[in-house]
């Protein structure tokens, strides 16, 4: 059988809408879900979110380095929001699999909340870096001349 | 004709065959010398001014010797093979759809007559994935490229340098770590890497446009993507006289990752009018419109204007049918590749079975789906497509883009975005991250 140059490069998509107001920035990295969650009541203020591969070990503070008010020995509502949004974004089964979560039992966002380990309390930096590193792709300039390379990313 | 498409053509399996070889280097890497594969490669090229610079390459890499001016060679070498294979495939497809063969266009050397700092260390960065093998890559060595990688997306110059390697980039941090050499996609990441390697031994001067003049029929569109980046291709015929041209325009930009689906079309503002007379099927006559060797224009919103109507099936069907005199450019000699098959065929006499398409002929083509384009879904009952014929793991293959509903009206792949950017929503996941853009970045 021959290789191909393609891959399947379809992505799973919802039909419920991404709140990107609420969530701007979201990902399935290393071994972190993780994203940033905006303030509910300042614009200026945003939330650096995530939950750990397997232990569902989270943590969620300010882009100042300073601890959510809403962490009271459980996920707040903010790494709930993370998590939700991931569920539109990558769908449950996919999110589940990446958290190493058993999805027979653990069937619903609500359960996966109810399993969350235990706070770490360590501030992840480089969340922010990265939803920073992502906003900067949308000031580059864009270009009208014929790109050939993009062929191996028909999707 | 189009029975013989499906034929095994001579020299085929015989190039994929050195290639798969090759390729296997990558896996493991070269450390250790993979000397037996690589000392075949030479005698392929016999006569040609690549030979003696394989003989040097090949003998150093076997002795664990790594500069990357023989990595250098290797792509190149990959490319002819890879290249040799798009042209007997193109020249196939041709003769199948009755087309005269192009003679490739003037080409346009590389001329990398000054280093680029940015280059070196992108040449750097992909030796050192070589030497380790994709499936034993560590991601310290793979993360190390990510300060060149920003500033490569800053330099407008490098946009399609700085297009694939954000998403080879990201590809690779994805699959880490490599669990299994079968959890490597060898040929692809082989090809990305060739591709790659090629492109930073200089930047190509542009060739230099000509410009062409009369009416434009857009007839059908597709969005490329990765997380990251984004391309719309609108396609269609250009007839100057009595000569009917295959033409691409093309617009790209980076994007956010939560930027996905249809919103996609709304990072292009500047395809709308072009996008609204595919939507309308409305002519645009071109004066001295830029125009590339390869048939793409370069879009000058002062060189058109609208024109007539007409029935996007019927153009399809006149000057892209089995027989018809369509002309269609070839890719500039060193973007030749089997992925870069994209001949435009409109067909009729055809039915869907299994999510395939049966000819009248007898020839089974499957509908493309890796590609975006229209579903089985999209074609059942259909009379009449026009797709374009890739090639790809050995089997030809059609994506279609433009057909027409049970009502007769036509219908193309992607209307949706199209509709969606003729009437941006108020507020979009790419508006409120623009906004969220100007307040965070310039502080």
């Amino acid at each position: 059988m021959l290789q191909s140059s393609l891959l399947d490069m379809r992505v799973y998509t919802s039909t419920e809408k991404r709140d990107v107001k609420k969530v701007p920035f979201l990902e399935l990295f290393e071994n972190r879900l993780q994203g940033i969650v905006s303030s509910g009541s300042d614009i200026e203020r945003v939330y650096v979110s995530y939950f750990e591969v397997g232990s569902l070990d989270y943590c969620c503070s300010t882009n100042n380095n300073r601890p959510c008010g809403g962490l009271r020995g459980a996920p707040c509502g903010h790494l709930e929001a993370l998590l939700s949004e991931a569920v539109i974004q990558f769908g449950f089964d996919a999110v589940g699999r990446f958290l190493r979560i058993d999805t027979t039992q653990v069937d619903s966002i609500h359960k996966i909340l109810a399993s969350a380990g235990n706070n770490t309390g360590l501030y992840a930096g480089e969340i922010f870096s990265r939803f920073l590193d992502d906003l900067e792709l949308l000031e580059l300039p864009s270009s009208d001349m014929p790109l050939t390379t993009m062929m191996w990313f028909n999707g | 004709m189009l029975e013989n498409l499906t034929i095994e053509l001579d020299g085929v399996k015989a190039i994929q065959t050195i290639l798969a070889d090759l390729d296997a280097c990558f896996l493991h890497g070269f450390v250790g010398g993979q000397h037996e594969i690589l000392a075949a490669l030479p005698s392929l090229f016999d006569g040609m001014p690549l030979c003696s610079r394989l003989q040097t390459s090949v003998q150093a890499l076997a002795q664990n010797t790594f500069i990357e001016g023989y990595f250098v060679t290797l792509a190149a070498a990959r490319s002819a093979l890879q290249g040799t294979l798009y042209d007997l495939l193109r020249h196939h497809a041709l003769t199948t759809l009755g087309r005269s063969a192009t003679t490739p266009t003037d080409h346009l050397p590389i001329s990398p007559n000054q280093t680029d700092p940015l280059l070196d260390s992108t040449r750097e960065w992909l030796m050192e994935l070589a030497i380790a093998g994709f499936a034993r890559l560590e991601r310290e060595a793979v993360t190390s490229f990510y300060s060149t990688l920003t500033q490569l997306r800053a330099n407008p110059a490098m946009i399609s340098h700085a297009a694939l390697l954000t998403g080879f980039f990201h590809e690779l941090i994805n699959a880490l770590p490599v669990k299994s050499t079968t959890h490597v996609p060898l040929l692809r990441w082989v090809d990305l890497w060739s591709r790659a390697m090629l492109d930073a031994v200089g930047l190509a001067k542009l060739p230099i446009p000509a410009t062409a003049s009369g009416a434009l029929y857009p007839l059908s569109v597709e969005l490329r993507q990765h997380s990251r980046f984004a391309s719309l291709v609108i396609y269609g015929v250009l007839k100057q006289g009595d000569v009917a041209q295959w033409v691409r325009q093309t617009w790209s930009s980076f994007k956010a990752t939560a930027i996905q689906g249809n919103e996609i079309w709304l990072l292009f503002p500047q395809a709308q009018p072009l996008l609204e007379h595919l939507l309308q099927a409305k002519a645009m006559n071109l004066r001295d419109m830029p125009i590339l060797p390869s048939g793409d224009l370069l879009w000058d919103a002062n060189a058109v204007e609208s024109g007539k109507k007409f029935k996007p099936l019927d153009i399809a069907l006149a000057y892209c049918g089995i027989g018809q005199a369509l002309v269609v450019s070839p890719m500039p000699p060193l973007e030749r590749h089997p992925i870069q098959l994209a001949e435009p065929i409109a067909l009729t006499d055809y039915a869907i079975q299994d999510g395939q398409l049966h000819l009248k002929e007898g020839v089974v083509l499957a509908l493309d789906a890796p590609r975006a384009g229209l579903t089985a879904e999209d074609l059942a009952g259909t009379t009449a497509l026009l797709g374009l014929l890739h090639y790809d793991a050995g089997e030809w293959s059609i994506q279609p883009l433009l057909t027409h509903n049970p009502a007769g009206k036509f219908e193309f792949a992607g209307r949706a975005g199209v509709e969606l950017l003729k009437k941006p929503p108020k507020t979009s996941t790419v508006s409120i991250l623009q906004e969220r853009a100007s307040r965070l970045l310039r502080k």
